[in-house]
């Protein structure tokens, strides 16, 4: 569809497009910067909407809204059971976690029975407090949902942490003992968790891992357990939708996938899921849909791992046997089983430590060596060919007068050269004659980087706007990166 | 109004209409016809309209094929009051004047524009209506779908758009969510140009990462500093929606941000471990306190 005319401008504002009429509108937006800035002064010339109570809607909290002496900061997280909020306690003045549950999933009785029992096991959560459990200081039902106050944790999930850090085999058991000695003192006052997995585990920004939304989920599945084979009755756990999800599918035990009860024992089934997929990478059961899954546990089909894991054979048996598909087969409690974990690991651990650290070495060496022997300052060639190649060339020609475009020619390939110099003269002070720290060298490089993709811009836009002249302005100087440093 | 007025007018309109098809006006067509003719004359008492003008009007904007219900629909005061200045009438052009100062003027103010701006666009949204700018004078497109009031609202906001755009083009909302995106990071602002320079091309990078949907909801976010509620409407969502997308998109864009950034400078240092959590605050946190500060 082309620019917004005034009838259909006018309907968005009165919220009176038929869904086809939107979805092109929206789909033109995406693409039309003009328009969609008569579109945002068309809203904003609107007379002001009369001003919303905070309602218990979830997601729609924004910052500023106040929920009983709690003001929002920002939403930190969608949970499974519900939005996660940072927010400010004002009479305590200390940041907290506010776990929300929407208004509308409330409104059935089904759900004022879950709400009930959440609420009631939060409070008993409250009482329950561990350096390795995310703290539950209140529980409050808001209108018609409830409000659990937890300790903030500045960082993020160890899911994150192990993707962004790529901590090593030892970090990981490290973290996971301190999860899992949450989880035992858990246990040992008769909670169980149910939704154990790396979303629910977090690193503070103090090193520490915690497990975190310890019993939120739990309260639904203390339903009577179903009977075997009734296929009805076990909780729906599809993982996007954001109705009432009680554990996640791809970490349970088989006994819960089944629908039995939960246990401490399942806990630890799905501690070692974890695990194992901290680990290597990948959890230990394959299987697209439940039942499939099931008869995998059952199997005891558990995946290789990687061929150059360097995770010693004594942790990979601590989790086989948490993974076993019945629960007395798995370790006793979970104490049990962070004692094995913590041994397996350390015996191993001094040894690995001294081969990591060589292997590193050799690593940096080779790379060192790499770098200085065949040749130390390899041209910067292809780096300037992504800038200013043939294909370029010629399509500069078909668009620009024959004169202007020799002219824009000379003017990059000057640039080019002057860069080129650059380069290498920077190369050659850290590299030839070890005159220039490493790090000075990187920090000029990135920066030279940067002025080559200033300069592919800035070829880009030729065909509309250029001549060499302007060209020539724009282009940013090479000598700028000069004095870059870290 | 007797019975004579629904008669010729509904003669009128059925000439107008032209439709081979509709042997006649039925009699809910001639009932709604003469409603509306006596909401608009009710409306605009000093104003006249011939009968013949007013169902040729009509006519033109009716949808052919469901003439009651879309008739039904019409504005009526609304298309008589623009009927008659097209005509001519000094009386109907003065009321339209008066029309002006009320809706538009409202809606101008609500830009920020100064009194001398808010002047300078009921100017030329006048003349674009009256005068006509390409041989059919604008007023002639009104179609009576909407209130005459919100239509000339929509006009007036166009015209003030558009003059915005003229002085301020409007290709480079990333440009300028990008240097807000610096500007108001202090830790960003007062680091080095390099780091700048770093972060301003990991911000691009991470800004072409997004979707399309994303960026026009950050652009209207943060670079118009539209709420929620304006936003909602635009995309046709529940404003707990459009929450949910602008943590989404603000997440992404933090996270590629961050991506990036590693890319760039692979050596771990103060700086480095500054930058990323300042970038992480900066567009969760400060970036959208500053905008509510903007916005207010």
């Amino acid at each position: 569809m082309g620019c917004l005319d005034d009838d259909t401008l006018l309907a968005l504002t009165e919220r009176t497009l038929t869904p086809q009429e939107q979805e092109a509108v929206n789909s033109h937006l995406d693409h039309c910067a003009r328009c969609l800035r008569l579109v945002a002064n068309a809203m904003r010339a609107l007379a002001a909407p009369p001003p919303e109570e905070v309602k218990c809607e979830g997601p729609a909290l924004v910052p500023g809204a106040r929920i009983d002496r709690y003001v929002i900061v920002e939403q930190v997280g969608t949970g499974a059971t519900g939005e996660v909020y940072a927010a400010e306690d004002t009479k305590l003045k200390r940041k907290v976690a506010l776990k929300v549950l929407p208004a509308k999933e409330a409104r059935s009785s089904e759900h004022a029975q879950f709400h009930m029992r959440m609420w009631k096991e939060a409070q008993a959560l409250a009482q329950l407090s561990h350096p390795s459990i995310v703290s539950v200081f209140d529980a409050f039902t808001f209108g018609e949902c409830v409000i659990i106050v937890m300790e903030y944790v500045p960082g993020g999930t160890v899911r994150r942490w192990l993707a962004e850090r790529a901590p090593s085999w030892q970090e990981i058991v490290l973290a996971f003992l301190q999860v899992g000695r949450g989880l035992a003192a858990a246990h040992d006052t008769g909670f169980v968790h149910r939704d154990v997995k790396p979303d629910n585990m977090l690193i503070g920004a103090d090193g520490k891992a915690r497990i975190s939304d310890f019993g939120l989920a739990s309260a639904v599945l203390d339903e009577p357990a179903p009977r075997a084979g009734s296929s009805i009755a076990v909780p729906k756990c599809e993982l996007t939708t954001t109705g009432v999800v009680v554990g996640t599918p791809a970490y349970m035990a088989p006994d819960q996938l089944e629908g039995a009860r939960a246990l401490p024992a399942s806990d630890q089934f799905s501690f070692a899921v974890s695990l194992h997929e901290a680990l290597y990478g990948e959890r230990p059961f394959r299987g697209a849909s439940r039942s499939k899954l099931i008869a995998e546990i059952r199997a005891r089909r558990v995946c290789d791992p990687p061929p150059r894991s360097h995770v010693p054979s004594s942790v990979r048996r601590v989790l086989l046997r948490a993974l076993a598909p019945r629960p007395e087969d798995r370790f006793p409690s979970m104490q049990a089983l962070l004692l094995v974990l913590e041994r397996a690991s350390r015996r191993t651990g001094r040894w690995v430590l001294a081969t990591l650290a060589a292997v590193l070495a050799l690593a940096a060496l080779v790379s060192v060596v790499q770098h200085a022997l065949p040749r130390p300052c390899p041209p910067p060639d292809p780096l300037l060919e992504a800038v200013w190649d043939e294909p370029q060339k010629r399509a500069l020609r078909a668009t620009l007068a024959a004169e202007s475009a020799v002219e824009v020619d000379r003017t990059l390939s000057e640039y080019l050269a002057e860069w080129s110099r650059a380069y290498k003269e920077a190369c050659k002070a850290t590299w030839i004659d070890h005159q220039q720290p490493k790090r000075v060298f990187f920090a000029r490089m990135t920066c030279m980087n940067g002025l080559l993709e200033r300069v592919k811009a800035e070829v880009g836009a030729l065909p509309q706007a250029g001549n060499a002249r302007a060209l020539r302005a724009s282009l940013p100087a090479v000598n700028s990166c000069a004095a870059s440093r870290f | 109004m007797g019975s004579s007025p629904s008669v010729t007018l509904a003669k009128a309109f059925d000439r107008c209409l032209a439709v081979g098809a509709l042997a006649g006006v039925s009699r809910d067509v001639a009932r709604a016809l003469n409603s509306l003719t006596e909401a608009a004359r009710g409306a605009w008492p000093k104003v006249t309209v011939a009968d013949e003008e007013w169902a040729r009007h009509l006519a033109e904007r009716v949808d052919r094929k469901a003439v009651l219900a879309s008739l039904e629909a019409l504005d009526a005061a609304g298309l008589y009051l623009t009927c008659a200045c097209l005509t001519g009438s000094d009386v109907a052009l003065a009321a339209f004047d008066a029309e002006l100062r009320g809706a538009p003027k409202a809606a101008l103010q609500r830009l920020h524009l100064d009194d001398a701006g808010v002047d300078e666009v009921l100017q030329r949204l006048r003349q674009r209506l009256l005068l006509g700018v390409d041989g059919s004078r604008g007023l002639s497109h009104y179609s009576g779908r909407g209130r005459l009031s919100a239509w000339l609202r929509i006009s007036a906001v166009r015209i003030a758009s558009d003059l915005r755009s003229e002085k301020q083009p409007v290709a480079d909302s990333e440009e300028r969510l990008l240097s807000m995106a610096v500007e108001t990071t202090p830790e960003i602002a007062a680091s080095r140009a390099e780091l700048r320079e770093h972060f301003r091309t990991a911000f691009r990078t991470a800004l072409a990462s997004l979707t399309a949907r994303q960026r026009s909801l950050l652009s209207l976010s943060i670079v118009e500093g539209l709420g929620i509620d304006r936003i909602a409407p635009v995309f046709g969502s529940s404003r707990a929606t459009i929450a949910r997308w602008l943590a989404q998109a603000k997440a992404a864009l933090a996270e590629q941000t961050r991506i990036q950034l590693q890319d760039r400078l692979q050596l771990a240092s103060e700086d480095l471990d500054l930058l990323m959590a300042s970038v992480r605050s900066c567009l969760t946190l400060s970036l959208a306190r500053a905008l509510q500060d903007r916005a207010r």
